[in-house]
This record gives C-alpha cells, structure tokens and sequence, in this order.
C-alpha cells in the first residue's frame, strides 16, 4: 500500500486520476492480497491451536484462492523463505500441502524460487541463496522436490572446488551452502541416493583437506584455544556434518511439521529441479568473506538444567543459526528480538540463556566487523534481563567473568567492544560489580590486558557518568585504575607560568576575547609574538608559539562545555585556519589541544572532530599527530584509536559523497546529451550540469580519493617504522619482542585492515610493492598476509 | 524528514558531555541543545540531540529510548526540528511545566515539583 501511495506522488495529474480509478476498480483485490500476506507470514507464530491444524487450515484457505491469486501467493511464499528462515519448515510443509492438492502450483512456485535463486547468485546476495538452497532441500522432505535433482544441484555445487584460477572463497560459499542444507535433507539423500550421495561428500572431503587457512589468525578473537577451540567456520561445519553422518543424519533440532502430513505428503507428485549451474568466476565479485566459530561456554559452564551441544555436536549450530536469524529478523526492535529469542521452540531442551548469550557475544566480536551496531546487542541484552531477571544477568556476569579471565589471548578490538559493552551495560545497572574479585589486576603491570581493561571500562563509565560516582563504585585498591578528574589545563594560569614566553600576549588574548573582540584584533595581539623558529630557517612552516598562546587561550575560555568550545572554534575559525595553515601547523595545534585536555579524551576525541569537519585540520595531519612521539603516552589508549577510525571513516563518507555527486551529475547529463541527439527538446528546468562542471566534480574527487589513499599510505608507513623500530631494539638488546606494547600496537595495525577492509582492499596493490615488501620483518608482513588472505 | 529527538527525563545533573557519550554510539551528533531554566538559565531536564541523518536518530530511538542515563529511564521522541526559544523550560517557575505539579520526591529533579516544595516550605515557616 505505501509504496502505491508513493509511486502516485511521483506521477504526474493525468497519470495521478487514471491510477486512482484503477485502485478504486481493484481495492477489494488489495484487501485480500493483504489479508494473504498477513495470513501466510502470521502462520507458526504463536496461536491457540496447534501448528498442523493452522497449516491444514492456511492451505486450504490458499487452495480455493489459487484461481484468483496464484502469483500473489507464490510471491509472499518465496518472500517468507527468504526473509522468515527460522520458520522455513512452517514453509516447506505449507508449500507440499499445497503441492499435494495442486501439482501445477507446486511446478510453478519451485520454478520461481529456482529463478530467484539464480537471481540472487548474480546479483552476489549469497545469505539469500544460501536460505533458498536449504529450503530447496527441505522441499524434498516435503515431496515437492526429487531427491536426484536436488542432488545433481548439490553436484554442481561442488564442483566449483575443481574450478581452476578461483579465490578460495568461491568454493567455500558453495560448498558451505551444500553443507549447511544437509541437516534438513541430509537423511532423505542418505535413504534414496545413498551413492551418489556418498561420492559428494567425498569430494567435499577432499576440498576440506586441502583449504589453505592463512587468513585464520585474522578473524580468531582468542590467539588461544585454550579453553575452547576457535575453529575455522568450515572445518567446523565439516566437522559437525560429519558427526551428523555418523548418527544415520538423525538430529534432535529441527521442528518438522511435515512428518504429520506424511500420509498426505507420500501421494504427492514430485517435481525435477532444472539445471543450477553457478554463475562463473569473475574479479568483480564480492564472495562472503570467512569467519571463526565464537565459542565461550560448554557443557562444565552451564550449573543445571539441559547441558549445552558439544562443539562438533550439529545440534550446537542449528541452534546458533536458528538464534542468528531471529535476531536478524527482529534486531531494529530490541524488545520484540529479546522476547521472540526467550520464546525460542525447544527453549527447555537446551540452556537457552547461554546460548542467546553465547550468540550476542559472537555478533559483538565478529571480525573483521561486527554485523550490528554495537548499541543494538547491549540494549537488547538489557532487555533480555528484564525478561528473564532471574537467571539472564546472572548469565550475564557469568560471562562478562569468563571474558574478563581470558583477556590475556583476546583481541584488541574485542578488548575494547567488551569494555564498551561492559561500561554501558554497567551504566544501566547502577555501576555495581564485584569490583573486588578483580583486585589482582592493580597489582601487575598496568599495561597488562586486565588493569587495561578494567582502565578503559572505567573511563568509559566515567563518560557515561561522572567522576565522584565512578571513584565511589570501586574499592580504594583501584584508585590507580581510576581516570583523573577531567579538567582543562591553562598553562599560562599555572604557577610558574612566569617563565613561559607567550604570558604577557596569552593575558592581553584572553582580555581582549573575553570582551568580546574581533578575529582580526586577536591577530593583532598575536603579532607581537616572535617566531621561534625564525632562528633555524628563513621561512619557518608555522608559527608554533602564536598557535600554542591563541589555542590555549581558545580553548580555556570554552572549557565550560563541548557547545562552549565549539561556540570558540566557530567565531575564531579564519585565526585557527590561518595559523594553521599547513600541515606542520595542524600537527602543533593538534598538540595544543592535547596540552589543554590530555585528561580529558571525550573532548579530545570531539574536538578533533569538530576541526576536522571546519577543516581547520586535515586527516593526514591528525593520522601524523597520533604517531607522533608527543602522543607516545597514550597511544595504547583506546581514545587514541576512537580518533583514528573517525577520522578515516570522515574521509571515506566525504569520498562517498563527492562520488556520488559526481556520478548522479554524469548520468544527468549524459542523458541530457542523449535526449538532444534523439531531437526532444532540451529542458533547462532540470538543472542538468554543463561538460566542464562535471569534468570539475570529478576532478575534485579524484583529489579527494588521492587523499583518502594517501591517508591510508600514512598510517601504514608509520605503524611500519614504529613496530620495525620496536622489534629491531629488542633483537639488539636481545630481550622479548612480545611485549604488551607490542600487542596493542601490532593489533591496531590489523583491526585498521580489518575495520576499513573493503577500503583498504583497493589499495592491496600499492600497498605489496610499496610498504609491505618483503624486505619488512615478517611479524608484520604476516599481518598483511593474513588480510589479503581474507579474499583469496 | 527531521534528524531531531526530543530527550525527556534527565536528571538536572545530566550534562551534555554524558548525553553525547550515549547518543554518539547510535552515529554522528551534529549538535545537543540542552534545556534550560528560562529564569535561572540552568540545565532543566531535557535536552535536544540532532544527527546528520535520520537513519543515525532512528537508531537512537530504536536503542536509546527507555534505557537509563545517569540512572534515571530518559526517553526519546521525534522532534519537528529545533527553534530558537524552545530550549527554554514553559513552567510558571521557569523549568519544565511537569516539575511544577510533580508531588513525587525526584532527587535528580530538584526534590518535590515547585507547587508541593512551595507548600512545604510555607508550612515550614508557619
């Protein structure tokens, strides 16, 4: 309905008052239409009567409706596979029904799910092809499908992995996707196919041996496998397809309504899948990139109740793929996915709150990016604890526990979105845990994962609250842990301040500005500072003690608050511009700024941003501030990081931008030019840009994408020479390279690939032959190898 | 379509740096505006948070809204787009028109609502 109303406001009068009458003419048909869909995606949530007669009921309704509204209903059908996957077998079984009393239907829908299916393999949606391959399986259970043809579907599958001069991560969807349907129909093709069957599983085999796994230390959130082994996704699910095989394909997961039917079912004709031969291999397509299994709990961490699926047990990842789709169909409301996951279908034959724990867990740390906002998993496990408040936040300490105890093997960008997650979680539990099981952390050396973590969730509970409250919910023994009172700093007030070259100017600047002078008069105060670095060069870059004293000054008359500091920037933002005009005057800024609020990093962190956007500051010159040696303190922080994917995420939205400005205003004239050839007439009214305007956008963002590239050349350049540096120190001094230093620094070099992958794979060529050559030490060569290994 | 959220039930404590560390993890805050006491010019418990996109303030609404700051439950409604002047409160005392008839003791907001704290304290000084 909404999109009618929409397509009618585009339209123009005359087009507007024919469709008004054709809706008028069909209404009675939307209303049915729409009482369809609300029918066919309402069937198998929760109702008084039981499944089987709700499906008897819906098939009959749909089979006198068949007449009428046969496209319509094959339509909301081969959606609800799609987008409703955790109800597929509610659809399956519908779908034979329906097959059952009209073997047309049944031909029809198969041939238009096996169309989207091609569809969707073109157009590289492969989650939705993988759902509509698994719900092709289930058809064969419910005798829509022949086995065979299911089979020789499978088979061409498969031999995707005899393919030559493919990236491995071809093959490995296709063979994922034949793997992950084997649970549903894995026990018919071992019944009625048994040899061929066998003969496929041998090739999977075969490819499963011979995968290469470089990319594996990549994606691990533990360097560890100790407790639980982080395994690669497919050696996982081979694994367990291979338990599964061993149990006759008998699982213990799986609803099948369609077994009530069998009976009905068993008279059914079958239909012959035609020909799926994948689409072939080119350059331009986007394979899913592989994954690691998270995995946090087993059976010996669950005290009572039903015991948690073995690792290799198929059961453990029908359940995780079930919960994964539940909260992919209700993750934009947080209160429906808390309810719909507690109300999971064998809720009481597993330990339902560890494993929706165990599967959030794995959403939040999914490298290299987490699927959902942040926000999303801690406010839904905020509600999963209002609905279950008797065992979720105890689950949850559980295993906010067991994260904390393995901190030591986990990844730095898991560290911090579990310090995130933590404080925010905290925030909305009035900041109370046992703080004092942890004191052993203030007892080691603080830049040991624990006491950093527990540093960083502090501050970040800090920022969500204020200082008093975060001192007072900690034992006295973590005051070392605790953030200082943020506070600006204004070094010309300080004592002895005396000695400071700029007093005298930085006094008469905060005078004149406080009485509410003119940028230009603040220059003319400025003026009479000396250059000193006029003594070294002739023509010094910049000015460092004019930008030290107005800086300063600036920024402690807006300490106040952020909008005071903004208010600052905005009315002194010619004087900030022309101080800083190059890049070494953005840099002293920049330490300016750090110099007022080193305690103070919320503000650091918008204050950056704010100059950013005001250019006043470009990204390279704050990529250079952060790997300078005045940083060096804190460039283990996680405030530091905050700034730097900020900052590259500002220039890669602002290239976004610029292209699609660019390419909207080709388009516009191209087809402007187009019309003038076929003689219409020109339209002026429709803005359409000239030649040169166009040449001069895409000129401006090919500037802009030189930037964007150089600001990535940066960052790598300097992580290269600091980490080559560290590790040539430590072979010379003959000590262990593996110091905590070395682990957060090597780590954000990783978490910059992974964070901005799909950036940084543009570059991959630029980056071989001109930084990561083989030439550099091997600890950080590895890094990059493991990357490009993401898509190879 | 606005990019503007209305943010209700802070404590007059609550300060923008707070409201930005929360807000900021739904996406990029253009500006906060708090509200303030017409007479005392002072934080009166709300607040206006605009995003650059409407997706970003969707997302607020989606996540933010019910969950606590400060330990207190705010919430988040759609705003039509700030206008000068609606920063300030347009109770009779100068703060919001709901701390004027509140008979709840709210230590966040000031203790009792104007009227009762007013009756209090003739009471008191009778």
């Amino acid at each position: 309905m909404a999109s009618r109303r929409r397509r009618a406001s585009f339209s123009d009068e005359e087009d507007e008052t024919s469709h008004r009458s054709k809706r008028r003419r069909t209404s009675e048909n939307v209303d049915i239409e729409d009482r369809l869909e609300s029918l066919i995606s309402r069937v198998g949530e929760k109702s008084t009567s039981s499944l089987e007669s709700n499906l008897e009921g819906l098939a009959s309704v749909l089979e006198a409706d068949l007449p009428n509204y046969k496209t319509k209903i094959i339509r909301i059908l081969c959606e609800c596979a799609v987008k409703l996957p955790e109800k597929q077998s509610v659809y399956t079984t519908l779908v034979g029904l329906l097959n059952a009393k009209n073997f047309n239907f049944g031909g029809e829908f198969v041939e238009m799910l096996v169309r989207q299916l091609k569809e969707m393999l073109k157009t590289e949606k492969f989650e939705e092809a993988r759902l509509i391959v698994r719900f092709l399986g289930d058809l064969v259970n419910c005798r829509v499908i022949a086995a065979g043809s299911l089979l020789a579907m499978f088979d061409n599958f498969v031999e995707v992995t005899l393919e030559d001069n493919i990236p491995q991560v071809r093959s490995d969807w296709y063979v994922y996707a034949v793997l992950t349907a084997l649970p549903w129909v894995g026990r018919e093709l071992y019944e009625k196919k048994d040899m061929e069957f066998q003969k496929l599983l041998v090739t999977i085999d075969n490819y499963i041996s011979k995968r290469q796994k470089i990319h594996v230390p990549a994606l691990r959130v533990w360097s560890s496998d100790s407790p639980h082994p982080q395994e690669e996704y497919l050696d996982c699910m081979w694994a367990q397809v291979k338990n599964l095989r061993n149990n006759k394909w008998i699982e213990k997961q799986i609803s099948r309504p369609y077994l009530a039917f069998d009976s009905v079912l068993c008279e059914a004709l079958q239909h012959t899948l035609p020909q799926i031969i994948p689409p072939s291999h080119n350059e331009e397509v986007m394979y899913p990139l592989p994954t690691v299994v998270f995995r946090m709990f087993d059976y010996t961490d669950v005290p009572e109740g039903p015991a948690i699926p073995g690792s290799h047990a198929i059961e453990r990842f029908l359940i995780e793929e079930h919960l994964s789709h539940i909260i992919k169909t209700n993750h934009l409301e947080r209160k429906d996915c808390a309810a719909a996951l507690l109300s999971f279908t064998m809720r009481n034959k597993i330990p339902l709150d560890y494993m929706i724990c165990e599967v959030m867990f794995g959403h939040l740390f999914r490298l290299p990016t987490s699927p959902y906002m942040e926000i999303m998993v801690g406010s839904t496990l905020i509600e999963l604890c209002k609905l279950q408040p008797k065992s979720m936040p105890l689950v949850l300490a559980q295993a906010a526990e067991m994260l904390y105890e393995r901190l030591d093997t986990m990844k730095t960008t898991c560290i911090e979105r579990f310090a995130n997650w933590f404080a925010y979680h905290l925030s909305n539990f009035q900041f109370s845990w046992s703080w004092a099981d942890w004191v052993e952390c203030t007892h080691v050396n603080p830049l040991m994962p624990k006491p950093k973590f527990v540093a960083e969730v502090l501050h970040k509970c800090l920022r969500l609250s204020y200082h008093q409250r975060i001192s007072n919910a900690v034992p006295e023994s973590f005051s070392a842990l605790v953030p200082v009172k943020p506070q600006a700093r204004y070094k010309y007030a300080d004592e002895g301040a005396g000695q400071l070259p700029g007093l005298m100017t930085a006094h008469r600047l905060l005078e004149v500005i406080k009485s509410k002078c003119t940028p230009e008069e603040t220059l003319v105060v400025l003026k009479e500072l000396p250059n000193p670095l006029a003594d070294d060069t002739d023509e010094p870059s910049h000015h460092p003690l004019r930008i030290d004293v107005f800086v300063s000054t600036l920024l402690h008359l807006g300490a106040k608050s952020f909008s005071h500091s903004f208010a600052a920037i905005s009315k002194f933002i010619s004087v900030l511009k022309m101080l800083a005009e190059n890049e070494e005057g953005q840099i002293c800024l920049l330490k300016n700024m750090y110099e007022v609020w080193s305690t103070h990093p919320q503000m650091m962190v918008v204050l950056t941003d704010k100059l950013l956007k005001t250019q006043v500051v470009d990204c390279s010159a704050v990529a250079n501030w952060l790997f300078s040696a005045d940083m060096a303190p804190d460039f283990t922080k996680n405030y530091v990081w905050e700034i730097m994917h900020s900052t590259i995420n500002k220039m890669s939205k602002h290239v976004e931008k610029l292209e699609k400005e660019a390419e909207e205003a080709r388009d516009m004239l191209d087809a402007a030019k187009k019309k003038a050839a076929d003689g219409l007439e020109y339209d002026d009214d429709d803005n359409v840009p000239t030649e040169e305007q166009v040449e001069r956008m895409e000129e401006r963002l090919e500037l802009v994408q030189n930037q964007q590239k150089r600001l990535f050349l940066i960052i790598f350049q300097r992580f290269i020479i600091i980490l080559t540096d560290h590790l040539a120190r430590c072979e010379s001094e003959s000590v262990d390279y593996q110091t905590p230093w070395y682990k957060w620094v090597i780590e954000r070099l990783q978490e910059v690939f992974l964070a901005h992958h799909n950036l940084v794979f543009q570059y991959i060529h630029t980056l071989e032959s001109l930084l990561f050559t083989s030439d550099i030490d091997i600890h950080i060569l590895e890094v990059f190898q493991q990357f490009c290994a993401l898509r190879s | 379509m606005s990019t503007t959220l209305y943010i209700g039930n802070l404590s007059f404590y609550t300060t923008e740096e707070q409201i930005h560390e929360l807000f900021g993890r739904c996406g990029d805050i253009k500006r906060i505006i708090m509200g303030l006491d017409k007479v005392r010019k002072t934080p009166c418990g709300f607040c206006f948070v605009e995003y650059y996109t409407r997706t970003d303030a969707e997302m607020a609404m989606r996540y933010v809204n019910g969950t606590r700051l400060d330990d207190r439950i705010i919430r988040t409604d759609w705003d039509a787009g700030f206008v000068e002047g609606r920063q300030y409160g347009r109770g009779k005392s100068g703060g919001q028109v709901r701390d004027e008839y509140r008979t709840d003791f709210d230590e966040g907001r000031m203790g009792y609502g104007k009227i009762v704290s007013s009756k209090i304290k003739t009471r008191e000084s009778i």
